[in-house]
């Protein structure tokens, strides 16, 4: 069986399967990696967002073969070894109901606030309307990521990248 | 970064609730303030079933009740809390197991009952933990226990400004003699009730470290994609399993028989992994033969045309007050209107995967449920074991909304894993979910109504032909008044009402979607009140408060009674149109309409904010949200439910629709059946009216209001009146 090297959240993990073995199933079966979530398999809910070299990308859509040496950075990642300001911001406004598909859209602000910060409304609604959520926490989610950008211009809430 | 923690059962109550034939599990504790402040314990000193205290001053609050998303681990502790004078940054949360006494009452989830049923029983149990502590604070200071009181986290002896914390009375509190009938606070008295508190866990559930039942995963477990009869009621006839053994970690091709439990929907092959692709690429190279079934002969549109013929004719009468006929007659204007609701899906972002360990001697089961009791009882229909050898694990679940009342995932999970003789986790993909779901049912509701010549309505004739939401296998079960209360308004506000209903037998399973009946009723009632009124040329707000009349209560014998205030109804109404400026005129393309139901014991009004373009795609700007759910328990956590219900309902209204083409639903995905994305939510400014009441259900009342109220708002824009969700562009034309 085929194995690929991955570079997550700056570690190199080996895996062995499948080259078509998306790379939501290889973080979630394979790395025990389960804060990123599977919602739809084909790239229509977001809710498996996690960034490849920085961009945010539905994990469900990319073969593992195709990744590559590219940085994937996961939930677990963004917030590794310490608070991150939108972690941090979806507390305060208390955002989540089921809270399954929040680490997408964290994800998915992440990478938004890396290029857009503060995003203007064109580029919130083109980042976020790609991860759906059926609890309707849209209004606390657009709260939380103005939240992050608004508290305090000189130290923008621009994500940690994880990896090289 | 705070993990949460895993650990054994504490022994006193394993003890007790073997003897009880109860199920026992592991529990987590999370720190209120979802932080790091307080240390979970591992050994409370336990005042009652429901809360006990650490030396420390910690207190562990019970849970018996699963997260959803509705937030009852930390509303239910709220109320606890508040009632024993404990401090909030002190409690944590003890995530009780599923009991086989009983002695927590029901414990799953639905019908908006959490906080309702559980209101009495929590203050009791808070009344008398705080009686406990202050008679332990008594005894020490050799003082009556009426002379003491407590704030805060203290127990108080004001004579002499004396106090003792919780923490340090927690043992002595523990061996006192329970209270009976401890007072209880008088709602001036609340210190947390009625405040905003963070949501447990929100640290947890943003890190994505909340482990959801979808997540688990257990040692010598076999993931498991089922494929399963392409159309209702299809038997496997052959299965060749060639292709799906070929695939990578792949392991075994094992049928699950429909016929194993009633409440599997299909007839189904799984294919068991070592992981999820694999057992998912499986599926797809398995070929199965399928027989012919009577399942062929249904749809959707079938049952819409059933529907067009039997609603000319008279249903069972359900309720009849005055001469609805003789009233018609005389009526100097009359009005009368079709409105057909399409079968919906639940659709959560979770659709579910679901673990079953069936041995020789117990069952394991860790999945979403809303009915974890039904699954335990289906766990030993399928085993023959008794119910102390069952462990029904009770975990946080991505959504439901009503989906999980029905355990068929549980039933499916439990019979794959005897068949296959091994732990196995069945997975669904967002196809499975949407094809093989329990959709709420789809109406024709046919309206009548006669207003003398002052405008007052004087008869009304409600006639519903409906799939019932109970039964799809035992097509003989339609309880008479399932799809519309006999009690729902208009009844009792228009002297001449009938109700009729004519049930409609179908293979297609059906179940209950958030805010179950009132979703289908509340739109054809709403959204013709709204005709109505523009009929007679009155403003449709007056109509509603003409029809409501005198403050007074209705009696209500269904869910959510005993009674039905037209008073609470009114002032709902009231302060969504006063907050919308509904009357005030507009210089904007934009247009409102109005809506408001009592549904689950509460009272929620809407005013949408809409405009419609040229091509019939409708924007919803705003929602004025009023709602009275009796005393609020955590402000911000019913807010977060209208603003779910309003987006649940909106995802409804303007884009879903289930369509079933030859025993086969037709929708698979988010392509074809899209939900309400970021920029399509309005705002919703919600008003919360002040109210004494006792809690009543919260989840899913602020649903119903939203589809008329989208719907009143688009004739106001426009002229158009559509009567079938979803209101799409096609759906305008259609009606224009």
């Amino acid at each position: 069986m085929p194995r690929y090297s991955l570079n997550v959240n700056g570690r190199v993990e080996t895996v062995e399967c499948d080259p078509d073995t998306p790379l939501l199933w290889v973080l979630r079966d394979l790395l025990g990696l389960k804060g990123t979530k599977y919602g739809c398999g084909e790239g229509l809910c977001g809710i498996c967002t996690v960034h490849l070299d920085g961009a945010a990308t539905p994990s469900c859509q990319m073969d593992v073969s195709s990744v590559g040496d590219a940085a994937i950075t996961t939930i677990e990642g963004l917030v590794e070894g310490g608070l991150h300001p939108l972690v941090d911001a979806w507390v305060e406004e208390d955002v989540s109901q089921c809270g399954y598909c929040q680490p997408g859209q964290i994800m998915a602000a992440a990478a938004l606030l890396a290029s857009h910060s503060p995003p203007d409304e064109g580029a919130l609604a083109q980042a976020m309307d790609r991860v759906l959520c059926r609890c309707g926490t849209y209004l606390r989610i657009r709260r939380a990521i103005l939240r992050t950008t608004a508290a305090d211009n000189r130290t923008p809430a621009t994500p940690r990248e994880v990896g090289s | 970064m705070t993990t949460p923690r895993t650990f054994s059962r504490r022994s006193f109550l394993v003890a007790s609730t073997s003897a009880a034939g109860g199920l026992l599990l592991s529990i987590r504790v999370f720190p209120a303030d979802a932080g790091a402040k307080v240390a979970p314990s591992l050994a409370p000193h336990w005042l009652n079933l429901w809360v006990g205290i650490d030396p420390d001053g910690t207190v562990t609050i019970s849970v018996p009740k699963i997260e959803q998303g509705q937030g009852v681990r930390t509303s239910i502790p709220m109320i606890l809390a508040d009632e024993m004078d404990a401090r909030w940054d002190n409690v944590v949360v003890d995530l009780a197991p599923l009991r086989g006494d009983a002695a927590y009452g029901w414990q799953g989830v639905g019908g908006s009952t959490t906080i309702w049923t559980l209101w009495d029983p929590l203050r009791q149990a808070g009344a008398t933990a705080r009686e406990m502590l202050k008679a332990a604070g008594a005894l020490q200071w050799e003082v009556e226990s009426s002379e003491c009181r407590t704030e805060d986290r203290w127990v108080i002896h004001p004579a002499t400004g004396r106090r003792l914390s919780y923490g340090a009375l927690a043992r002595a509190a523990s061996e006192q003699p329970v209270p009976r009938d401890p007072p209880l606070k008088d709602a001036s008295e609340f210190r947390i009730i009625g405040t905003s508190r963070d949501l447990m866990e929100s640290r947890q559930l943003a890190e994505g470290s909340a482990e959801f039942a979808t997540d688990v995963r257990e040692a010598g477990m076999a993931f498991a994609a089922i494929a399963r009869a392409p159309t209702i009621g299809a038997r496997a006839v052959a299965v060749r399993e060639e292709g799906a053994m070929a695939v990578t970690d792949v392991e075994a091709v094992v049928p699950v028989h429909r016929g194993a439990h009633p409440m599997i929907l299909a007839d189904g092959v799984a294919v068991l992994a070592d992981n999820t692709w694999s057992a998912l690429k499986g599926r797809e190279r398995l070929e199965v033969e399928w027989g012919e079934s009577e399942g062929r002969e249904e749809t959707s549109e079938g049952l819409l045309e059933r529907f067009r013929e039997l609603i000319d004719r008279p249903g069972e009468v359900i309720r009849e007050d005055g001469d609805f006929d003789a009233a018609f007659r005389d009526a100097a204007l009359v009005h009368e209107a079709d409105y057909e609701a399409p079968f919906l899906a639940h659709a959560p972002m979770d659709p579910g995967s679901f673990f079953a360990d069936v041995r020789e001697d117990r069952v394991v089961f860790r999945g979403p449920m809303q009915a974890p009791e039904d699954v335990a009882a289906i766990a030993a229909q399928i085993t023959g074991l008794p119910p102390q050898a069952i462990d029904v694990q009770m975990h946080r679940q991505g959504g439901s909304f009503g989906r999980r009342l029905s355990s068929d995932g549980a039933a499916e999970a439990i019979a794959l894993s005897k068949a296959a003789g091994r732990p196995v986790k069945v997975v669904w993909t967002r196809e499975d979910d949407l094809r093989y779901g329990t959709f709420r049912p789809t109406s024709r509701h046919r309206l009548t109504a006669g207003l003398e010549r002052g405008g007052q309505v004087i008869a009304w004739r409600h006639r519903q032909a409906s799939t019932s939401r109970y039964g799809y296998q035992d097509s003989s079960r339609h309880p008479a008044s399932s799809e519309f209360y006999p009690g729902d308004p208009p009844a009792g506000m228009v002297p001449n009402y009938r109700l009729e209903y004519t049930p409609v037998d179908s293979l297609i399973p059906r179940g209950p979607w958030r805010s179950v009946i009132h979703s289908q009723g509340a739109f054809a009632v709403e959204s013709f009140t709204d005709e109505v009124a523009h009929a007679a040329r009155q403003d449709p707000l007056e109509l509603r408060l003409r029809l409501l009349g005198e403050d007074r209560e209705l009696p209500y014998s269904d869910h959510g009674g005993p009674v039905l205030d037209t008073g609470r109804l009114r002032r709902v109404l009231e302060a969504a149109a006063e907050r919308a400026g509904w009357g005030r005129s507009r210089e904007d393309d934009r247009a409102l309409g109005i809506a408001g139901r009592f549904t689950f014991g509460s009272y929620a009004a809407q005013v949408a904010e809409v405009s419609v373009d040229g091509a019939g795609r409708v924007t919803v700007h705003r929602i004025f949200a009023a709602i009275d759910a009796g005393i609020p328990v955590n402000p911000r956590g019913l807010e977060a439910q209208v603003e779910g219900g309003v987006a649940f309902g909106l995802s409804a209204a303007l884009f879903n629709e289930i369509h079933v083409d030859a025993g086969r639903v037709r929708e698979t995905n988010f392509h074809d059946h899209p939900i309400l994305r970021f920029s399509q939510m309005p705002e919703v400014e919600i008003h919360i009216v002040d109210s004494p009441h006792a809690p009543k259900g919260a989840g899913e009342t602020s649903v119903p209001p939203v589809a008329p109220a989208v719907a009143n708002a688009i004739y106001s824009a426009t002229g158009v009146r559509i009567r079938k969700p979803p209101f799409t562009p096609a759906a305008w034309r259609r009606y224009s």
